[in-house]
């Protein structure tokens, strides 16, 4: 499998970023958080190689208005695509994710500002709260 | 439609006729056995049917040696086999997912996005993640995950692959692999 998941991700990028309907986009976003399938580094790597978290974020913020929050695949897609790489960097570094990573992710304050809102973290302390993620997730 | 087959589908326990109709030597006939069973495969009665009388051995046949016509129609009459898990079951032990795999490879994509569409269902239907990866080649799934070769097929593809990574055995596939590379990089 880990030699087919360098070709998923190519073809991950190439329709994320296609001229097309986002909804023709889900299948390859719901795709993206199952190839975390293990702590290994090369998949991690190979990941941020396509940027993809970048050009979900990018998703996400031209999306975000459009779609309601909590009602739609693709946000539930988006959201877990983001939730999952904090996630492995959580597991990753064995240490609490500090919300760097989510504004490395996010790129902009205010989608930030919103994700936590929906998410009901707690950015104040920097921290983030997993049972509320999965919580949000799961619903 | 042929004569035969209007008398035929009349009779839901005809199924067996029909599909040894599909092995006509006259082309139409064949055709219209092909375009019958589109229309009543659907049916509970009709899939029992086909797999108490080994309909996998009719329905196969054409995959291999008829037109394009003929091939795009069995798929069909597969896609409405597939949403059940005892006849996608059945049919798979006669050896649908390497069928597939051939029509993956073909040049009309009507075939291949049908191909995908049948194999997205099998995994649907619940047949094991497993056994279908086992049986399908994903070096071919994955060069089908191009959106500018046909979006649909793409989408079928990253579906098929979505199920795979679902699945615990991916894991345990990958996690395999990344102790066997170590293994040979340490004694390297």
């Amino acid at each position: 499998m880990l030699e087919h998941i360098e070709k998923i991700y190519f073809y991950s990028k190439k329709i994320l970023l296609a001229p097309i309907a986002i909804e023709d986009k889900l299948y390859a976003l719901q795709v993206l958080p199952k190839t975390f399938v293990t702590d290994q580094k090369e998949i991690r790597d190979s990941f941020y190689k396509y940027q993809l978290e970048q050009i979900s974020a990018e998703l996400l913020k031209q999306n975000l208005e459009v779609y309601k929050p909590h009602s739609t695949d693709l946000f539930n897609a988006l959201l877990q695509i983001i939730s999952t790489i904090a996630e492995q960097e959580y597991r990753y570094q064995n240490k609490n994710v500090e919300v760097s990573i989510l504004k490395e992710a996010i790129v902009n304050q205010q989608l930030l500002d919103n994700l936590a809102t929906l998410l009901h973290l707690d950015i104040q302390n920097e921290k983030l709260d997993w049972v509320s993620i999965e919580l949000i997730l799961v619903d | 439609m042929d004569n035969r087959c209007r008398a035929l589908v009349c009779d839901l326990r005809a199924t067996k006729d029909i599909l040894r109709l599909l092995e006509s030597h006259e082309p139409d006939v064949a055709l219209n056995a092909a375009k019958t069973l589109v229309n009543i495969s659907h049916r509970d009665q009709v899939k029992e049917d086909i797999r108490l009388d080994n309909g996998a051995r009719f329905i196969f046949q054409p995959l291999e040696y008829g037109d394009d016509e003929m091939k795009l129609l069995i798929l069909m009459i597969l896609l409405n086999l597939c949403t059940d898990e005892n006849s996608a079951g059945s049919l798979c032990q006669y050896g649908l997912l390497n069928k597939l795999m051939m029509l993956m490879k073909s040049t009309p994509i009507d075939i291949q996005r049908l191909s995908a569409h049948c194999i997205s269902l099998i995994l649907d239907s619940g047949i094991s993640p497993e056994y279908v990866y086992n049986n399908t080649d994903m070096v071919e799934i994955t060069d089908s995950l191009d959106y500018e070769e046909d979006l649909e097929t793409a989408k079928y593809c990253f579906k098929i692959v979505s199920c795979f990574l679902d699945s615990t055995f991916t894991q345990r596939r990958v996690n395999l692999m990344f102790f066997l590379t170590l293994f040979l990089q340490l004694f390297a």
